[in-house]
């Protein structure tokens, strides 16, 4: 008999979620959160105490001084600590769910035991470089090359909204490796290489954004970069099916960290109505009002339920591609819906500085470019749609 | 008043004129410095004192006070040609020193007139107004005004928030938020020296950066008989006409920007090919494209409907409630649509759309949300007495 549905968190998870509350609510200032976003810094001061809280190593094995915990919980933390700490959260999604899942899961003993220790200690920290100019939503239509010289690879090829890319130690590349398979199939002749960021010939650009200030985002331009053979991930050639999976958790990661804002902006929102008084009513028991909060409540809750199915199928190694889809378009839709639900709600008091409803604005271009990034939401339903057994359509 | 047999959109040939003359400066001006304007207050006024000399701050303003006497349908055709470029100058420009101005010609005396009205036209002063604190009734603002003891007039206090203009404004028409005592007057022209006026600005703008909007906080500030504005008696009628008039600026502004941020989304999904062809071969972007504008159509023929009502002396309030509702909303829907198109080179900050975005969810609140005006208008279908 298979096991009874159960829709609660365990005791430990339970405990984990009111640590991570806990340290939004000590450590992760709003007043800080706006300047560093408006600054385009990163919070490092705030980093450390992620490390001293052993998060860095949430999934890591056992065995490479991890505390090798399931994806669900590091959808707790995703979810919470996107309420006061967003960046953390993006590097997190690069060191653990990226380097760690694909060096973990597809390295060899020696890159496991070269790079997994350290990202433990948080003292290495990883930049994405996949999408390109032509494409983010099409991936694969990729034009970096790798080629063989000398035992290991000459990289050559520019790389587009790197994320974390200008704080990082090591870039996980997708380059192409052999040319002539991907005539029939494209997903086929590409590979994943570890490439320092001090690497000659590597150069790192930051690209202004509007929003995601404190994460910032980079074009990386390779030139005649050369690595060793130690640099590929897994087997050459074969990067498409281990980036896929990655692809999968990140989806449902940003997913949680939606869940995570959306619910954040509702409790501001509440805080707002409950306390704000139009004509000697209670704004918060206005019809309109509790229709819109009604409406975000339900919405918040059924992303959150196909956050963390996606969580347990990722957890017990099941296909997650259709389920991430689901989830992150979902969520990002909420937590868009939250943003701009709250600011019809509270008006023009969103310009106030003293209350926490200002922040309203911020995370509107924090939640906005989930709807577009990773992949954009039509591709999430057109993959949904095919899962279905229809065609493909693009 | 020209009473038309029939309703008739199409603008005549001085309005042409004046749509032409606006939409070359726009380009060939605004556009190159639309990005540093937000920054650079210098920058900010020359601008405005190039527009002020093309006659675009003095559209609605008769000749006698060196206006250039035209209609509310040139107005409104105007500061669509402006927010097609910076969202933040027509706000800045139309619907905080434009209101203003409309506000002195309607309801000032002939000396207030005469005093700030050539001087407005010609960007010298430049006006702002705190209507936008009245409806909300926000928490923070809180103007009030009461008899002076010792001397004949009145004494402010109080503020006001998310004022436009109000960096670089000379003059402000303000209203009082106290309904205590309706002898009052319930308006003032106060100037920006006047003792006991504050600006503040904010620290890190969240969006419009060249909007000017900013605090606007009195500490027993004294004004006397002359800078009242309108009549104690004449209230409700000022109050309703004035804001009528910035809903339906506001509703020029949003319209005016949704256009925009259809023209770079179309141009995008020309130039970005993915997956071997232009992104608009695919029905998913063909959609967003075709929604938007067939929305931005219907609305822009209900905002010219609206100015053909305020230009015949008509009744408008209604019509400026509906247009200011629905293009708000279609302005964050287009914007986000058309985001939606660019993929992550929306929020590339070498890409228009996502400031258009930004600003299009702030915009969209100024003068009163969607949920305060769909109130409004059943109250009004219903007959219901406001609150």
């Amino acid at each position: 008999m298979r096991a009874k549905m159960d829709f609660e968190l365990s005791k430990r998870q339970i405990e984990l979620r009111e640590e991570v509350r806990q340290f939004v609510h000590e450590h992760c200032a709003r007043q800080r959160a706006r300047e560093a976003e408006h600054a385009k810094e990163f919070r490092e001061e705030l980093w450390g105490r992620i490390v001293e809280k052993e998060w860095t190593g949430l999934t890591i094995p056992k065995e490479y001084g991890g505390k090798e915990e399931s994806f669900v919980e590091l959808l707790i933390i995703f979810e919470e600590l996107s309420k006061g700490f967003f960046e953390a959260n993006a590097r997190l999604m690069t060191d653990l769910v990226f380097a760690n899942h694909l060096i973990g899961t597809y390295g060899n003993e020696e890159q496991k035991r070269k790079f997994l220790p350290l990202i433990v200690h948080g003292n290495i920290h990883f930049g994405l470089g996949f999408t390109e100019p032509s494409g983010g939503t099409d991936l694969l239509s990729l034009l970096t090359t790798a080629f063989p010289d000398n035992g290991g690879y000459i990289l050559n090829g520019t790389k587009m909204f790197c994320t974390l890319a200008h704080k990082a130690d090591y870039l996980i590349i997708l380059a192409i490796t052999d040319k002539e398979s991907r005539v029939t199939k494209k997903t086929k002749g590409l590979s994943l290489f570890l490439v320092p960021t001090n690497c000659e010939g590597l150069t790192i650009k930051r690209i202004e954004t509007v929003g995601w200030g404190t994460i910032g985002t980079t074009e990386v331009h390779m030139e005649d970069v050369k690595v060793g053979r130690e640099a590929v991930i897994g087997e050459a050639n074969m990067a498409w099916g281990y980036l896929a999976e990655s692809l999968n958790y990140e989806r449902v990661g940003f997913a949680a960290m939606m869940v995570g804002i959306a619910e954040m902006m509702l409790d501001d929102v509440i805080q707002y109505v409950k306390k704000k008084k139009v004509a000697n009513n209670v704004l918060g028991q206005s019809q309109i009002v509790q229709q819109i909060i009604g409406q975000i409540t339900i919405d918040i809750e059924s992303s959150r339920m196909l956050v963390y199915k996606g969580g347990h199928m990722i957890a017990r190694e099941e296909r997650a591609d259709v389920i991430s889809a689901m989830a992150l378009s979902c969520a990002a839709r909420v937590a868009r819906d939250a943003c701009v639900g709250g600011m019809n709600i509270v008006g023009e008091d969103l310009f106030c500085e003293e209350l926490n409803i200002y922040d309203l604005m911020r995370h509107y271009m924090i939640v906005k470019p989930l709807a577009v990034v990773p992949f954009a939401n039509e591709m999430r339903l057109m993959h949904i749609a095919e899962s279905l057994g229809l065609g493909r359509s693009y | 008043v020209k009473i038309r047999e029939s309703i008739h959109y199409e603008l005549g040939e001085e309005q042409r004129a004046i749509k032409d003359t606006v939409q070359r400066f726009a380009s060939i001006y605004l556009r190159p410095i639309n990005r540093e304007i937000g920054e650079d207050k210098t920058l900010w006024q020359d601008c405005i004192r190039e527009m002020a000399s093309l006659g675009i701050l003095s559209v609605r303003i008769p000749h006698e006070y060196g206006g250039i006497g035209g209609d509310y349908i040139t107005q409104i055709s105007v500061i669509e040609e402006i927010a097609l470029v910076s969202i933040s100058i027509a706000l800045a420009t139309f619907c905080a020193h434009g209101v203003a101005q409309d506000a002195i010609l309607k309801w000032g005396t002939k000396p207030q007139k005469e005093l700030y009205l050539p001087l407005m036209c010609k960007g010298e002063t430049l006006g702002a107004h705190t209507l936008n604190n009245l409806w909300e009734r926000s928490e923070t603002a809180n103007i009030k005004f009461e008899r002076s003891e010792h001397k004949t007039g009145w004494l402010l206090n109080g503020r006001s928030n998310a004022v436009l203009n109000a960096s670089f404004a000379d003059v402000f028409v303000v209203f009082s938020q106290g309904k205590e005592d309706t002898n009052l007057p319930f308006a003032f022209l106060i100037d920006r020296k006047r003792q006991g006026v504050k600006i503040d600005e904010p620290k890190a703008k969240p969006a419009l950066y060249a909007s000017g909007m900013g605090t606007l906080s009195f500490d027993d500030c004294f004004v006397n008989k002359e800078e009242a504005l309108g009549t104690a008696k004449e209230r409700s009628a000022m109050l309703s006409s004035i804001s009528s008039i910035f809903r339906v600026y506001l509703s020029a502004v949003y319209i005016g920007l949704a256009q925009a941020c259809l023209q770079v989304g179309v141009d995008y999904s020309k130039k970005r090919e993915a997956f071997g062809r232009a992104i608009c071969n695919y029905q998913a972007i063909q959609g967003l494209i075709a929604d938007s504008s067939m929305e931005i159509e219907l609305a822009r023929t209900f905002l010219y409907r609206t100015g053909d009502t305020m230009s015949k002396e008509i009744p408008f309030e209604g019509q400026a409630m509906t247009i200011k509702r629905y293009s708000s909303e279609l302005m964050v829907r287009i914007a986000e649509n058309m985001f939606q198109i660019h993929g992550g080179y929306g929020f590339s900050d070498e890409f228009a759309i996502g400031h258009y975005m930004r600003d299009a969810a702030a915009a969209s609140i100024i003068g009163g949300t969607l949920m305060l005006y769909r109130e409004k208008a059943a109250q009004n279908i219903l007959g219901l007495a406001e609150e």
